[in-house]
């Protein structure tokens, strides 16, 4: 036969095994704190949850936010210039056709508690171990998440504060990134002058769960122990732990 | 009517199936499939990714750019070798700049469909199996 065969050669496998290897070394890296990664989203509804929330140089303001389904919403634009995240839990709920509806979560760090019923068991992550702390009320220990210049938009935010000073309501919107020496990324709603503003020097808050909008990282997250699960079904605070140690 | 009908199915087969078999035609499928996965994941308005800088952008521009690797792969079939290996590099870069490679599916599908361009092409001669119709004369 002089015929001549169109196709995949076996030689894709060798561009294949390096790239995956390549793609499971790099999630490695993240997993281990090594490599920082860029994640941002603007329109999708998240929850998100977190043991503590540690932070230092907070500013925020009330803006809108506009969702992918044209729809308003009112939000709280909230900058950090630096935080610190014991656990983290994001579910994002998804309707996929043929398999209904999934869920999406991505899960770093320390495991978080399956509900923050009343602010006394927020110092313990969801496989039990208690947070530890130092003099000054830091948290201390690893796999911790760090990031810096993190804006989260959000509809509503819970928690239980622990630890606030240098708090200041009302300051003028314009004025509050320069305050904590945020700059809000450009593209989203920008603060006028006059409306409501708050700073904030230290803000430790226990028991982290909010509906938010939209993660913007301006600096760079390292994710240790990162997990990203596409799970069956519609997820909730609940699964954090069971996912996460799975 | 119905020979009409089932006669013009029948030449849109045949007329997919030559199209299919003379490029890298499923690895510039998962090329697309990849950068749209991508794009999809960090979609924002064309404003914001304008002026919003790299975290905005940069699911348009690695989403973007294996979306159009794969469809170079089907209509510029020559180039293949160039840009599966271009795919697979944009696949992993998506990774670390664009949500995690648009929450990993994105990623590991641009590296098979890059990996798949890149290998497309003669394959050596087989013995033939009595009732398969793989294989398909050219010229």
């Amino acid at each position: 036969m002089t015929e001549v065969r169109l196709g995949t050669r076996r030689r894709a496998l060798v561009p294949l095994a390096g790239g995956l290897a390549a793609l499971i070394a790099m999630f490695q890296l993240v997993s281990s704190s090594a490599l920082a990664v860029n994640f941002t989203t603007a329109d999708q509804e998240f929850k998100l949850y977190s043991n503590y929330l540690q932070g230092a140089q907070a500013a925020g303001f009330l803006a809108t936010n506009d969702a992918s389904t044209g729809q308003d919403n009112g939000v709280a634009e909230l900058g950090i210039r630096s935080a610190k995240l014991a656990g983290l839990c994001a579910i994002a709920h998804e309707t996929v056709p043929v398999v209904g509806e999934v869920s999406l979560m991505i899960l770093a760090g320390v495991p978080v508690k399956g509900s923050f019923a009343n602010g006394s068991n927020t110092t313990a992550d969801g496989a039990g171990n208690a947070l530890t702390f130092d003099a000054d009320g830091l948290l201390t220990g690893g796999n911790h998440i760090t990031a810096s210049n993190l804006f989260v938009n959000s509809r509503s935010l819970n928690g239980f504060g622990n630890l606030i000073s240098g708090m200041n309501l009302g300051q003028s919107a314009d004025t509050v990134d320069e305050k904590a020496g945020i700059a809000w990324p450009g593209g989203q709603a920008q603060p006028d002058p006059g409306d409501f503003g708050l700073t904030v020097d230290r803000l430790n808050v226990g028991g982290l769960g909010g509906d938010t909008y939209g993660i913007n990282l301006q600096g760079a997250i390292t994710l240790p122990n990162l997990k990203i699960k596409v799970v069956p079904g519609r997820k909730t605070q609940a699964d954090c732990p069971t996912q996460a140690a799975g | 009517m119905t020979a009409q009908v089932r006669r013009r199915t029948r030449a849109a087969r045949t007329a997919f199936r030559s199209f299919r078999r003379t490029r890298p035609f499923w690895g510039g499928l998962w090329c697309i499939l990849a950068g749209a996965l991508i794009v999809r994941s960090m979609f924002f308005s064309f404003l914001l990714a304008v002026s919003g800088g790299w975290s905005y952008s940069a699911g348009y521009i690695l989403g973007g750019g294996l979306v159009l690797f794969g469809l170079v792969a089907w209509f510029a079939p020559h180039y293949r070798g160039l840009v599966g290996l271009l795919a697979v590099g944009l696949a992993l870069a998506a990774f670390v700049a664009a949500n995690l490679g648009g929450y990993l599916v994105g990623s590991v599908l641009g590296i098979l469909g890059g990996s798949m361009v890149w290998a497309w092409g003669e394959k050596a001669p087989r013995r033939r199996v009595a009732g398969r119709r793989r294989a398909v004369p050219v010229s």
